[in-house]
């Protein structure tokens, strides 16, 4: 994104998927660390074993987080600011699992005020590496048309 | 699961409160980046910023906000709370290093489970306010809530 110039497809109905990642448990404890959240549920085994997750659990949050760095085609996107986001938590992450998300373009439109930005909207599912929902949500990006290619 | 804590039933529509503030440094900002690999140059390109942006400097990644804002300290802690459900966020202003926020929380509905006596869904508006009393983070929570075993 920092000036690379090849064309970007901010077509509504274009999808794509991002790099894999393997949550580990040195992520669950330095997010811990960063956030202070140390929610039973992440740090207190005993406690998780004995909730339906049956173990520590990763924070939705940490998910989310993770899946904003992995590569993908919006690494390219002239992006000029992160406008909102929506996640529903619909499956737990443990250390050891392994994620990537698909995005699909759901909206794309130039702003009111400046027909050079652009809003983007993303539909994006976290899946684990048995394909299952990990997370859903969307993203809402806003975009610098002169800059897309 | 833990017999302590604040019960579903023990949570009212309409109750406010709000968390404990937290300095957002620039460690934190280089510190989230390491953990989520986001290097995007809003975060980690100073000259991208001053040429091609309108913020004045680097900017706070928004679920770094968000981090920072579910570990600050707040009655939400003490709730028996089974699982966090969904969130959905409005970044509308940024955070830069030396900026101190804190969150507001409302309470906004509360759902007994149809298929589960023991639990409730809870609902929250949260805004995330910086030291001038300005909003940047705007949104929702909706956690699953035990229900009390000693009340």
């Amino acid at each position: 994104m920092a000036a690379p110039e090849s064309a970007v497809d901010l077509s509504v109905g274009h999808s794509f998927e991002t790099a894999r990642r393997t949550i580990t448990e040195a992520d669950i404890v330095n997010f811990a660390g960063l956030s202070n959240d140390f929610n039973p549920l992440h740090v207190d085994e005993p406690f998780a074993a004995a909730t339906a997750f049956g173990r520590r659990i990763a924070h939705g949050q940490m998910i989310a987080a993770i899946v904003t760095g992995l590569r993908s085609e919006l690494d390219r996107w002239p992006v000029l600011a992160y406008v909102g986001a929506s996640r529903d938590f619909r499956g737990p992450i443990g250390a050891g699992d392994t994620i990537h998300a698909v995005y699909t373009i759901s909206g794309s439109r130039p702003t009111s005020s400046d027909p050079e930005r652009g809003v983007v909207t993303l539909d994006l599912k976290v899946l684990d590496q048995a394909g299952n929902e990990a997370m859903t949500g969307e993203d809402v990006m806003l975009v610098d048309l002169r800059r897309q290619g | 699961m833990s017999s302590a804590g604040v019960g579903f039933e023990r949570i009212a529509v309409g109750h406010e409160f709000q968390t404990s503030r937290r300095t957002v440094t620039e460690a934190d900002i280089t510190h989230f980046s390491a953990i989520t690999g986001d290097y995007s140059p809003l975060h980690a390109d100073q000259v991208f910023v001053e040429e091609e942006t309108d913020f004045r400097t680097r900017i706070a990644q928004g679920w770094l906000i968000v981090a920072i804002q579910s570990g600050l300290h707040c009655e939400i802690v003490d709730w028996r709370i089974l699982a966090f459900l969904s969130t959905g966020r409005r970044f509308v202003a940024p955070v830069y290093p030396g900026d101190t926020i804190h969150a507001e929380y409302r309470v906004e509905e509360v759902r007994p489970s149809s298929s589960k006596p023991d639990r409730g869904v809870v609902t929250l508006s949260c805004t995330i306010v910086n030291q001038d009393g300005v909003a940047v983070v705007t949104g929702t929570e909706t956690f699953l809530v035990e229900r009390g075993t000693d009340g």
